[in-house]
């Protein structure tokens, strides 16, 4: 019997291919072994937290739009009018902020999984889903 | 019985008035001066061993700080590492003030909102000064949507305007309400389990201790909510959309 020491099989010496596809091959089960890293953000509760998060912002906008209409109308004493076009812009703004969180969100969703060799490719627009959790 | 309210009210301690100014060290200011005491002893004690195979402290500390480079590596991009300390700093000043909060008798500071809207303000003005700083002029093509036709831009660049105006506000309300409606749930809860008695008193118990567990996880996210927002805001300063 031929001692297995020289990394040799039957056929003879293992062949560089060979090496190359096990060593793929373990590459990616370790890479699927580490990937899930969404932490306490990933799972059913990003669904609640991005609601509560977009919740905030609509409320946010459209007060700094009463408060900043009712104040300039308290200092040029114009009575309802700043107040009606601010209301309406606050409310433009609260769109538009669930509009953009919407956006960045399918995009996240859009890019396929697995490009993690680019290493966050300075763009962070796929971690910005992340920031959903509330 | 105290009031579920009682718990947020600002006593001084030690006071102190300079020129009609009351500067007086309040017991929202030990629990500020404790949490960085604490944070300090946490981060230079655990790392003082500085072993390759890290003890028990120095993998805590290891854990908080790898979980903020990873935040700011993914969100903001290579540009944001000379932002790091900063978020970092703001990351654990919140943590172990919401978790600090969460002591029985404590003072949850991150419950009062001119505490929550300062560290905002900071995030905002700050955030605004390095775009300006960066892009110069061109840091208002952040107010003027892309692809958009021009005419439209009289109604959108108000809208833009009053959109990023209001997220010092949602960032700080967030917070602040997260917390205040956290405090006041566990003292209204925990005020049925007396006057019920033995019996009934058990499930206003069980219900406090499921809260409690919640509040935990709350306290920990929203400090990580907090600093990843700041990074997304720091991104879009530094790169423009």
């Amino acid at each position: 019997m031929r001692p297995d020491d020289r990394n040799e099989t039957e056929e003879g010496p293992s062949r560089p291919t060979d090496f190359d596809r096990r060593l793929r091959d373990a590459q990616a089960r370790r890479q699927a072994a580490t990937k899930p890293r969404g932490g306490v953000m990933s799972g059913e509760n990003r669904g609640l937290g991005l609601g509560l998060r977009v919740g905030i912002d609509i409320v946010a906008a459209v007060a700094v739009g009463v408060v900043a209409g009712i104040l300039l109308d308290r200092w040029l004493g114009t009575a309802p009018w700043f107040l009606l076009v601010f209301f309406m812009l606050g409310c433009g703004a609260a769109f538009m902020s669930v509009y953009r969180t919407a956006m960045a969100l399918d995009a996240a969703r859009r890019q396929p999984e697995g490009n993690d060799g680019k290493a966050g490719n300075g763009d962070g627009k796929r971690e910005r889903e992340r920031g959903g959790a509330a | 019985m105290a009031g579920p309210l009682e718990q947020f009210e600002v006593k001084p301690i030690v006071n102190i008035n300079v020129g009609g100014l009351d500067l007086s060290f309040t017991n929202a200011s030990m629990w500020m001066v404790l949490a960085a005491t604490l944070i300090t002893v946490f981060l230079v004690g655990s790392m003082r061993g500085r072993a390759l195979v890290p003890t028990r402290m120095q993998s805590m500390a290891e854990l908080t700080y790898e979980l903020v480079a990873n935040m700011v590596r993914d969100n903001v991009g290579s540009g944001g590492r000379p932002y790091f300390p900063f978020i970092f700093t703001l990351f654990m000043f919140i943590l172990f003030g919401n978790l600090l909060g969460l002591i029985p008798g404590s003072f949850t500071f991150t419950s009062h909102i001119i505490v929550t809207f300062v560290m905002a303000a900071v995030v905002f003005v700050g955030v605004t000064i390095i775009g300006i700083v960066k892009h110069k002029a061109g840091f208002l093509r952040l107010f003027l949507p892309q692809g958009a036709p021009l005419w439209t831009s009289v109604i959108l660049i108000p809208i833009e305007l009053m959109s990023y105006l209001s997220r010092v506000f949602s960032l700080s309300v967030r917070l602040f309400a997260n917390m205040t409606v956290g405090h006041l749930m566990l003292k209204v809860v925990a005020g049925f389990v007396v006057p019920l008695g033995i019996v009934l008193g058990l499930l206003p118990l069980a219900g406090l201790v499921a809260i409690y567990a919640l509040e935990f996880l709350i306290a920990v996210i929203q400090a990580y909510v907090f600093a990843i927002l700041s990074c997304i805001y720091l991104h879009e300063a530094l790169h423009l959309h």
